[in-house]
């Protein structure tokens, strides 16, 4: 299973951003190969409806979780519209350590 | 249709404010009426997000639906590419996995998403987003309101329906909506003049400033009427005096002529000396116009 988590940068040892649609990159972790990837945000700096464009680009990387601080409205919807589990949460630490307290959540 | 430049030899005045609720529908409606008696005047409200010209002017009319165009999209046509999601600088259309995703009150009709769709999957579908509504409540006045449903946006698109509606008029009077952003950017183009209606507030005051910096930037001449005047105007007069704009008229802080207005009722016509004192408003608006020279 995939999950997006909005990144500030493109190691796993990145800060997260605490915001949903502009963070710059998206940290992508697969749960079960544990192998990580980062994607740009190419929607980040638009004027707005940034929201819905990353749920849009993460839908179709087959993302099934997206953890995250403040996500918007629109946002909101158009994750539930994409079957997407949404965990909203305080953002401390590293991508590669918040990955890795969900994994462990689930188990 | 984009480009508004001078309709005709239509005159057209603008009534102004940047800040809401200084006066700009009394200086309307009562700068209409006066007009209204001496010659065919056209009414506008491009307050479209609160229309409350047709209070002070009561008559039934004509009422057609504004819609605009919003993307639908062609299922067994789209391959869910998203390319129409990058062309959408408002986030309104996005790709998801399986199917499209459009939200139709963030899309500002531009078509973009079906210029950049590689497969012609996306039509376009009307969408209602307000009303117009023309009637001649007077013998000389013809009103056109224009009113954005609530909770829409799009009110440069009701704005541009209302001036359809008065192109081939000669004498146009409008009511712009507050603020200084593109609805009243729209209800200025082409303007001959433009009234701005201020208050002796610090808000007033900054609010005159961003207007009449609008109104600067557009090259429209513009000139200034002082509503509910408590006698400490003089900050107003000072910027009036610095950025060379007349000061056309001041109405006093008077609780007769709010009482008037209030019930819905024109203070021209409750009080003569108002009659006399807006007529001679739009004597110096309309000077040559007015007594028929070009």
């Amino acid at each position: 299973m995939k999950i997006a988590i909005p990144s500030r940068g493109t190691s796993p040892d990145s800060a997260p951003d605490d915001r949903f649609g502009r963070a710059p990159f998206f940290a992508v972790i697969d749960t079960e190969s544990g192998e990580f990837s980062t994607i740009e945000n190419a929607a980040a700096d638009a004027s707005g409806g940034v929201g819905p464009q990353a749920v849009g680009l993460l839908s179709r990387l087959n993302i099934k979780v997206v953890i995250a601080g403040r996500i918007g409205g629109n946002a909101l919807v158009a994750l539930k519209e994409a079957g997407i589990e949404v965990v909203e949460q305080e953002m401390n630490g590293t991508v590669r350590g918040i990955c890795e307290s969900y994994s462990s959540s689930l188990k | 249709m984009r480009n508004r430049q001078k309709v005709n030899d239509q005159m057209r005045i603008v009534v102004a404010s940047g800040k809401g609720g200084t006066g700009k529908t009394l200086v309307t409606a009562n700068l209409a009426f006066v007009l209204s008696q001496k010659m065919a005047i056209t009414l506008e409200d491009c307050d479209v997000e609160e229309p409350n010209l047709h209070l002070y002017f009561p008559s039934s009319g004509k009422e057609t639906v504004v819609t605009i165009t919003v993307p639908g999209i062609d299922e067994s046509a789209c391959t869910l590419c998203g390319k129409c999601g990058e062309a959408c600088r408002y986030g309104a259309i996005t790709a998801l996995s399986d199917r499209v995703l459009i939200f139709p009150d963030l899309c500002h009709s531009c078509g973009g998403c079906a210029l950049a769709c590689p497969a012609l999957a996306i039509e376009e579908v009307e969408r209602p987003i307000g009303m117009i509504k023309v009637s001649f409540p007077l013998p000389g006045l013809k009103l056109i309101s224009g009113r954005l449903n609530e909770g829409e946006v799009q009110t440069v698109a009701v704005i541009r329906e209302v001036r359809t509606r008065s192109e081939d008029d000669p004498l146009v009077i409008a009511d712009a909506p507050p603020g200084t952003s593109c609805p009243l950017v729209e209800t200025l183009e082409g303007c001959n003049y433009c009234l701005l209606v201020t208050e002796p507030t610090p808000f007033g005051l900054h609010d005159l400033a961003l207007a009449a910096e609008v109104v600067q930037v557009m090259g429209v001449p513009a000139g200034i009427v002082i509503n509910k005047n408590d006698g400490n105007d003089g900050d107003i007069v000072d910027f009036a005096k610095t950025h060379s704009l007349p000061v056309l008229m001041s109405i006093p802080l008077d609780r007769e002529i709010a009482r008037v207005h209030n019930n819905g009722d024109l203070v021209c016509l409750k009080f003569p000396e108002w009659r006399e004192r807006f007529a001679a408003l739009a004597h110096c608006l309309l000077g040559e116009y007015a007594g028929g020279g070009a």
